[in-house]
C-alpha cells in the first residue's frame, strides 16, 4: 500500500494514505524547520529522513512512533554545513547527504569543498565522507545501489561509486555533445524515482546555437540500467504560456506530466499534447506521479496537494495539510500493513 | 526586456518579471510561492530567507494561504 | 562612546587587529558609503551576535563613513542607488559580475565598495555563508558558463580587486582636504515630476556640532503651491548630506544629497517616501552674497505669444530693470518686477521673426546664464520615464508608486521627429492620462487590475495579496501602457505618448542599497 511522505511549515513531516488521499500522520520535528527534502527508506518503510534545522540537520523519523528518534547534525563548532540533497539507497542501508561546508573563522568564513556524507543505516553512524561535485540539489541511486548519481544544477550529472566516492562517469548536460544543440538546463529536484520504476525525470530547457530557439522538454535517466544515457525529448516551445520548472515521466505509460499554472499531459513517443487541466486556486511547483501511474499529485508550495486522474487529468481531490508545503518535495513509500 | 536594478530574471521565472519582461507564467498568486522561496533563499533580495538571515520571518503565520501572508514580517528601513 | 571606542569594545572581539595596534580585521580593510555601513552593522546585530545600545549604531555608521568612506568621484557614478532611483536600468554591468552577482542585487551595491585584495577575496565565502543556496539559485539563471564558485574565483574577485582597490588617490586627496562648513543660506532650484513642477526657494542651515545641522526651507512651485519645512542633516564623509525633513503638510522627507568638492553646490534627491519611489530633484547653491542667475521658468516660449518668466537667482541688484534682461533677438521684455533679492518676474513677448531654437537668457551685471527655447509648435510629446516599474501594496507591503511627466518637443529645423536637432521644451499640460493593455498573452487583462492614473500623471498601484477575481487568484500585477494625451490650442487633434509600466509582485525585503 503506497503512502506519501512530505513536509510542511513550520517543521512537520506528513504521512498521507495514497489510496484514500487522506493525511494519516502529522509528525512535528523538534526546533526550527524548514523541511526541504524528505527521503523514505524503501527497505525499512518505518523510517524516513528529513532535512530540517535551517538545512543544517537530517532528522531520522520513526513513522510508527510518530516522532523524531535521531538527528544527524551537520554543522559543528568550526564548520557551518548545509544540505539541499539527501537520498536513501534502494537497499535501505545507506543515507547519502550532500554537504555544502564553510569553515568558521574569527570574523570570516571560508568555502570548503562540497562532500557527500554516507551514513550506515544499520548502525546510524558515518560510514564514509568523500568529495562531491558542487551545486547539487538531487541525489539518486541505481537500482542495484552500486552507483550514486549527483545532479549539479546548470552543470552535468556525476556518477559516483557510493562506497569509495570515486567519480566513475559524467553524464553531460552543460556541455551536451550535440553540435548545434546548446547547453541543456535542468533543475532536478524532488525526484520520486525509486517509486517510478527507477526512472529519474525532470524538466529541461535548451536553446540551440543555430537559431537561438528555446524549447521545454523532459530528460529521463533509467537507473535500472548499468550505464544509462540521458534521454531528452523536447515537448513545447519555451513561452510564458508553457512555462514549467518540474516534470515527471511515467515509466509505465510513457506520458509526461508537466505543470506550473496548469497541468499538461503529453505522450512522449508522439510528442502530442493529450490533456490540459487549468488549476483553480494557485500555480504549483511540481507534479508527482503515483507509483502505479494512476494519479498525479500537484503541490509543493501552498497548503494543499491537488490530486488528478493520470489519464483524464480530472480533478479527484485536494489534500489540505493546513500549512504551506513551502517547497518541500514529495516521495512515496510502500508498506503492506500501513501506518 | 529591461529589468530594473536589483531585479532578476532567471529561467524559473524571475521575481520581478518572467524572462520576457512580463508577469505571465509566474507563480500565481505570488503568496503561494513566498515560503517556498524563503526556505531555500531563492530570491534573497525580495523575500527574506528563513535559513540564515531571517529565520523568524514567517513564524507568525501558519500556512501563508489566502489570509496568512498579512502576518509575515517586513524587512523595512525604519530607523533602529 | 566614540567610534573608535565602540570598535574596540563591541567589534574587536571578532575582528582583532592584524598586528598589535594595527587595523581591525575586515572592518578597517574596506571603504563604503553610509548606507552600506548601515547594512553591514544591522547584519552584525541580526546574524552575527553583535550588540549595540540605542544610538551606538548611528555613531559607528558616522565614524566608519568618515574614516572608511568613499571619495566624491568614487560615489558619483553610482549615486542613483543611494538616491533610491530603484527603477534605474543598469546598462553597463561588466560580464565578470553579471551572472555571478547582479542576478540578485544591483551592480551599484558592489561598485560602492572599495576593499583590499584579501577583503574582496572573502566576499564569495561570506555570500555562500549568508545565502546557503546561492550557487544553485544563480546556476539556474542559465547565465553561468561554469560552476558559480569557479567563476567567482577566476573572474569576479580578480575584476573587483583590480577595479575597486582599497587605496586610491582620490580617497587620499579627499581625506587630506579640509571639509567645508555647510552652515549658511542656500538658494534652491528643484523639480517635482509630480503636481508641483519646477520649484525655487531658500534653505537656511545652522550648525549644531560635529557635522550635524538644522535647517529651514520654503519652496514655491510652478503650480502656485508653497512648501515649508524643517530638517535635521548629518554630513557623512564631508560631502554626503543625509537629511530628514518634517514638512508643513505633516509628511516626512528623506534628503539624499551630495556636495561638490568645494562645498558650494549640493544636489540630489528629496525622497517623499522611505522607499524612494517618489522624489524630487533638488540643487542647493551656497549664497555667498555674490549676484548669481540660477534658473528660469518656464524654459520655453512660443512665437507670437506673451508670457511671464520667473527669473531666480541670488542677490539680484536693486537697480534691476527690464533693460537689464537679455533674452536674445526677437524676444522683448516689456516689464520687470523684482519680487526680492532672489526672484524677478518678467512679462515678455516673442516677435514673429524671433529665431527658433535654444538661446541663452542673461541678466546684466549678474553671473550665470540659463538656456531658453523659442518654438513655434509643440510637435510631439514624450513621457518620462518611458520604462517604469511599480508594485501593488497597501495591506502588508508599501505601495510602490510611479510618477510620470509629459514633456513637449519640437522637431527642430529639419522638421523631422526623433533627430538630433529636436528640442525639448519642458512639461506640457493639461494632459489627460489613461492606461491601456500591453497585450503580451492570450486574453491579457492586466489593465483591469493593476491600478490607476490620476490627473497629474501619478500611477497608484492596486492592493497587494491574491485577487480572487483573477485566474489562479493572481495578484494585481501585470504590464500596461501608460498614455498621456495633450492637445495644444489650435491643433486639429490631440497628440499622445506612451510609457511601458511593469507592475511587479510585492516584495518583503527593503535594503538601504537594493
Amino acid at each position: 500500500k503506497w503512502y506519501i511522505l512530505t513536509g510542511a511549515h513550520p517543521n512537520s513531516v506528513y504521512v498521507i494514505d495514497a489510496e484514500t488521499d487522506t493525511v494519516v500522520k502529522t509528525i512535528p520535528l523538534e526546533g526550527k524547520g524548514p523541511i526541504f527534502t524528505v527521503a523514505p527508506n524503501p527497505a525499512r518503510p518505518q523510517f524516513a529522513y528529513a532535512v530540517t534545522n535551517l538545512s543544517q540537520s537530517v532528522a531520522l523519523v520513526d513513522l510508527d512512533e510518530g516522532k523524531e528518534v535521531l538527528r544527524f547534525n551537520l554543522s559543528n563548532d568550526n564548520e557551518l554545513v548545509r544540505t539541499m540533497a539527501i537520498d536513501v539507497n534502494p537497499q535501505g542501508n545507506r543515507l547519502y547527504i550532500h554537504e555544502m561546508p564553510l569553515k568558521k573563522d574569527l570574523g570570516k568564513y571560508e568555502i570548503l569543498e562540497t562532500r557527500i556524507r554516507v551514513i550506515d543505516l544499520d548502525t546510524n553512524t558515518v560510514a564514509n565522507v568523500f568529495p562531491a561535485p558542487r551545486q547539487v540539489m538531487a541525489l539518486a541511486s541505481s537500482q542495484d545501489g552500486k552507483k550514486l548519481y549527483a545532479f549539479s544544477v546548470g552543470r552535468d550529472i556525476s556518477v559516483l561509486d557510493p562506497e569509495t566516492g570515486q567519480v566513475e562517469d559524467v553524464i553531460p548536460m552543460a556541455d551536451w555533445n550535440v553540435t548545434g544543440a546548446g547547453k541543456l538546463e535542468g533543475l532536478p529536484l524532488w525526484n520520486p524515482y525509486q517509486e517510478n520504476d527507477f526512472l529519474a525525470s525532470f524538466a529541461v530547457y535548451m536553446t540551440d546555437t543555430i537559431t537561438q530557439h528555446t524549447t521545454v522538454g523532459v530528460a529521463t535517466l533509467d537507473l535500472k540500467q548499468a550505464n544509462p544515457e540521458l534521454q531528452v525529448v523536447e515537448l513545447q516551445p519555451y513561452e510564458a504560456e508553457w512555462w514549467t520548472a518540474h516534470g515527471a515521466v511515467s515509466a509505465k505509460t510513457q506520458k509526461a506530466y508537466l505543470g506550473w499554472d496548469k497541468l499538461w499531459k503529453m505522450d512522449i513517443p508522439t510528442r502530442q499534447m493529450e490533456e490540459v487541466r487549468q488549476f483553480d486556486t494557485n500555480s504549483v511547483f511540481g507534479s508527482f506521479l503515483h507509483p502505479d501511474g494512476t494519479k498525479v499529485y500537484c503541490g509543493g508550495n501552498w497548503s494543499a496537494l491537488s490530486v488528478f486522474d493520470a489519464d483524464t487529468l480530472k480533478p479527484l481531490k485536494k489534500i489540505d495539510l493546513g500549512h504551506s508545503q513551502a517547497g518541500a518535495g514529495i516521495r512515496f513509500v510502500n508498506r503492506e500493513n500501513g501506518f | 526586456m529591461a529589468q530594473p536594478m536589483g531585479c532578476t530574471t532567471i529561467f524559473n521565472p524571475g521575481w520581478e518579471a518572467n524572462p520576457w519582461g512580463g508577469t505571465a507564467g509566474m507563480c500565481a498568486p505570488m503568496e503561494a510561492d513566498l515560503l517556498g522561496c524563503a526556505n531555500v533563499c531563492w530570491w534573497p533580495a525580495q523575500v527574506p530567507d528563513s535559513l540564515q538571515n531571517y529565520p523568524e520571518w514567517a513564524s507568525a503565520c501558519s500556512g501563508v494561504n489566502a489570509e496568512d501572508w498579512r502576518s509575515l514580517e517586513l524587512v523595512f528601513p525604519e530607523k533602529k | 562612546m566614540t567610534g573608535p571606542a565602540l570598535l574596540e569594545t563591541r567589534c574587536s572581539g571578532c575582528h582583532p587587529p592584524h598586528e598589535e595596534g594595527g587595523k581591525l580585521d575586515a572592518i578597517e580593510h574596506q571603504r563604503k558609503p553610509p548606507e552600506a555601513w548601515e547594512m553591514t552593522i544591522y547584519r552584525m546585530l541580526r546574524t552575527h551576535g553583535a550588540n549595540l545600545e540605542a544610538g551606538e549604531a548611528r555613531i559607528l555608521i558616522k565614524y566608519l563613513s568618515d574614516e572608511y568612506g568613499l571619495a566624491p568621484s568614487e560615489v558619483k557614478p553610482f549615486r542613483y542607488a543611494l538616491e533610491k532611483r530603484n527603477n534605474t536600468i543598469e546598462k553597463h554591468v561588466p560580464k565578470e559580475v553579471k551572472g555571478t552577482c547582479v542576478a540578485c542585487h544591483s551592480y551599484a551595491r558592489i561598485a560602492l565598495q572599495r576593499r583590499t585584495p584579501e577583503s574582496w577575496g572573502r566576499l564569495p565565502d561570506l555570500t555562500a555563508a549568508l545565502l546557503p543556496n546561492i550557487e544553485n539559485q544563480v546556476a539556474s539563471t542559465g547565465l553561468l558558463g561554469d560552476f558559480w564558485y569557479t567563476l567567482v574565483r577566476k573572474d569576479t574577485v580578480p575584476y573587483l580587486t583590480q577595479t575597486y582597490p582599497f587605496d586610491s588617490a582620490s580617497w587620499k586627496q579627499w581625506q587630506a582636504k579640509p571639509k567645508p562648513d555647510y552652515a549658511g543660506v542656500w538658494n534652491v532650484v528643484g523639480h517635482d515630476p509630480g503636481k508641483g513642477g519646477a520649484y525655487t526657494g531658500r534653505m537656511t542651515v545652522t550648525a549644531s556640532g560635529n557635522d550635524n545641522y538644522e535647517g529651514q526651507f520654503a519652496y514655491d512651485f510652478a503650480d502656485g503651491s508653497r512648501m515649508t519645512g524643517k530638517n535635521t542633516v548629518t554630513m557623512y564623509t564631508g560631502f554626503q548630506w543625509r537629511g530628514v525633513a518634517e514638512v508643513d503638510d505633516g509628511k516626512t522627507h528623506k534628503e539624499i544629497f551630495f556636495a561638490n568638492e568645494d562645498g558650494t553646490v549640493v544636489s540630489g534627491r528629496r525622497l517623499l517616501t522611505l522607499v524612494g519611489d517618489l522624489g524630487m530633484e533638488e540643487t542647493l547653491y551656497r549664497n555667498t552674497g555674490q549676484a548669481k542667475f540660477l534658473a528660469v521658468s518656464p524654459t520655453a516660449l512660443k512665437v507670437g505669444e506673451r508670457s511671464t518668466l520667473r527669473l531666480f537667482g541670488m542677490n539680484l541688484p536693486e537697480s534691476l530693470t527690464a533693460a537689464s534682461i537679455s533674452l536674445g533677438t526677437g524676444v522683448t521684455v516689456q516689464s520687470l518686477r523684482r519680487v526680492d533679492a532672489d526672484t524677478a518676474m518678467a512679462d515678455v513677448v516673442v516677435g514673429k521673426k524671433a529665431k527658433m531654437g535654444a538661446r541663452q537668457a542673461r541678466i546684466r551685471g549678474v553671473d550665470g546664464e540659463q538656456s531658453l527655447a523659442v518654438y513655434n509648435t509643440v510637435d510631439y510629446i514624450r513621457l518620462s520615464p518611458e520604462q517604469a516599474f511599480s508594485r501593488p501594496g497597501g495591506i502588508r507591503t508599501p505601495k510602490i508608486f510611479q510618477q510620470f511627466e509629459a514633456v513637449g518637443y519640437t522637431n527642430g529645423p529639419d522638421g523631422r521627429k526623433g533627430t538630433d536637432d529636436d528640442m525639448k521644451l519642458g512639461r506640457v499640460g493639461p494632459v489627460t492620462w489613461k492606461l491601456n493593455e500591453y497585450v503580451q498573452r492570450v486574453n491579457d487583462d492586466d489593465v483591469r487590475f493593476v491600478g490607476a492614473m490620476d490627473a497629474h500623471g501619478l500611477f497608484t498601484p492596486a492592493e497587494d495579496g491574491p485577487n480572487p477575481k483573477r485566474h489562479l487568484q493572481q495578484g494585481n500585477v501585470g504590464d500596461v501602457w501608460v498614455e498621456a494625451w495633450y492637445q495644444p490650442n489650435g491643433a486639429r487633434r490631440p497628440m499622445g505618448a506612451r510609457a511601458h509600466l511593469l507592475v511587479m509582485p510585492a516584495k518583503y525585503n527593503f535594503q538601504p542599497i537594493e
